[in-house]
């Protein structure tokens, strides 16, 4: 009989290793990486293979017939599924829980401590949070300190290991230059991943955030500088801010904030965002899976995803938006959309609005008048334009592929070529419509 | 002496894993896409299936191993 192959005792090996590095540096986003470089897992594997059949063949042994047996076979159309499920899902913003961190978890007991310090702090001050896994709760007051509450959870076999678990991850506030630094310790820990806190921490309403970690909720409340998170997996939740806000989150299942007074600026991955009464800029760029919705925005909005870019001057309505779906009342233009696949729905909006889906159906309804250029375009979707009856403008719609209606009677002509149609005209003096669709029907309705 | 036609036969599988791990880094990591790139497998097994057709006809023929 052939010696067995080496193959399979090296995956094994190599998935190991994976769950290793996993559980030993939760900050790898190994899910990511190995959604993108799984193929040459296949590649390595292949080689591997040849050379051993080369090797066989120098020594002139017996080769085997089909180079892989039905196992391994199997084994690779399962990996190539998996493979490309994962790196689609990815590209969409989808993201693996980190399933490396909980099992272990279970075993042991837990044990719980709290621990409190403070330091005297006045006005602007700059509080920095350097911590692995910690949810902070920070609140401004009108208490001229920086006081931190601290309740951590350690899991251990015994109360001696999760004792100097607790000694060797001391509570700290320390000055760094002009800031103030809080610190958990917990990377002195020998078993970092088995210790988790949370903090409650009061801060003089004047002070500046920054949180720095790999894992944890920031909640914010009531302060008048500005917020800078950045985080390997955190949900951010800010209230009444006076200054900017910054969040860099490589995964997240939520950033909310309401009422921020300066610009707002996040980026990274995600699921939801909301966002409410911001009087500042927003920016936002990276890739969401979930709803957006922001309620209220004083000045422009950008938003940059991978399937999505989106710009508008000002938002006193709402817009939610989510895969399939754009919905918004009350823009202030000039408003410009370019997406993959969604159906959007806006009404009520002012100036000029620019929209391209490759896939889906548009539907607008200018509110208010005097109108404005309007230029929407879908590969395969229907055009609804619907304006009130005193509008004066001059329409260019096309359908390469559908029917095209009109309510405005007879200034627009209504034309039909092969599978498609147009219509055209002037009503009134007015500005340009243009709806195009390659498949589809356009429509002029009067509201 | 080693038969050709069963040395094709049993670098047929190796190479086409490479082949097919190949054409999904180029996806991941080029413009070029998987569902441009597939007939590449194709192409390659009917390489493989020729080699095989050849050695067996040609120059060495089969036999003794």
């Amino acid at each position: 009989m052939r010696p067995r192959s080496v193959t399979g005792p090296l995956i094994l090996i190599l998935i190991g290793a994976l769950f290793l590095a996993r559980n030993l540096w939760q900050e790898i986003p190994l899910f990511d990486l190995l959604s993108r470089y799984w193929p040459f897992i296949l590649i390595a594997w292949g080689v591997l293979r040849l050379v051993e059949v080369l090797a066989e063949a120098a020594r002139s042994k017996p080769l085997p017939s089909g180079g892989l047996s039905g196992g391994e076979v199997a084994l690779i159309i399962v990996l190539c599924i998996v493979g490309s499920g994962m790196y689609a899902a990815n590209r969409h913003g989808v993201h693996f829980p980190a399933f490396g961190t909980t099992g272990l978890e279970m075993f042991g007991e837990q044990y719980d401590y709290h621990a409190t310090s403070q330091k005297p702090a006045k006005g602007a001050v700059h509080v920095r949070f350097d911590n692995l896994r910690v949810n902070v709760r920070v609140t401004g007051s009108d208490d001229q300190e920086v006081k931190v509450d601290e309740h951590k959870m350690i899991r251990a076999f015994n109360k001696t290991d999760a004792d100097q678990a607790d000694h060797q991850t001391a509570l700290e506030i320390v000055m760094d230059g002009d800031k103030i630094v809080v610190r958990t310790n917990q990377e002195n820990a020998s078993h970092a991943r088995r210790i988790s806190c949370d903090l409650e921490v009061t801060v003089p309403r004047g002070a500046t955030i920054e949180g720095r970690g790999s894992y944890g909720d920031y909640d914010i409340t009531d302060i008048a500088g500005g917020v800078d998170i950045e985080s390997g997996n955190a949900g951010v939740r800010l209230t009444n801010i006076g200054g900017n806000a910054k969040v860099a989150l490589q995964r997240s299942d939520i950033v909310r904030a309401v009422g921020v007074k300066g610009d707002v600026a996040i980026e990274g991955k995600g699921a939801d965002v909301e966002l409410e009464n911001i009087t500042g800029q927003v920016t936002i760029n990276g890739s969401y899976s979930g709803t957006l919705q922001f309620k209220n925005l004083a000045k422009p909005l950008h938003l940059e995803s991978p399937n999505t870019d989106l710009r508008v001057a000002q938002v006193p309505g709402t817009i939610t938006m989510d895969l399939g779906d754009f919905t918004a009342s009350n823009l202030i233009g000039p408003v410009r959309l370019v997406t993959r696949s969604k159906d959007i729905h806006i009404e009520d909006f002012t100036q000029s609005i620019e929209l391209e889906t490759e896939r889906g159906d548009i539907d607008l309804k200018p509110g208010k008048m005097p109108l404005a250029k309007i230029d929407a375009r879908s590969r395969s979707g229907n055009i609804d334009l619907e304006l009130p009856e005193s509008a004066k403008f001059e329409l260019r719609a096309s359908t390469s592929r559908g029917e095209a209606r009109n309510e405005f009677g007879t200034p627009i002509e209504t034309a039909t070529a092969g599978q498609g149609a147009s219509l055209k005209g002037k009503v009134g003096q007015g500005p340009v419509l243009t709806l195009t669709t390659d498949r589809g029907a356009v429509t002029v309705k009067k509201s | 002496m080693i038969n050709g036609n069963d040395f094709v036969r049993a670098v047929r599988g190796p190479i086409i894993l490479i082949t097919v791990g190949s054409l999904f880094a180029l996806d991941h990591f080029t413009p070029w896409t998987f569902q441009q790139t597939w007939p590449v497998i194709l192409i390659v097994v009917g390489l493989l299936t020729l080699a095989g057709r050849m050695s067996r006809s040609g120059p060495t023929p089969g036999g003794a191993s």
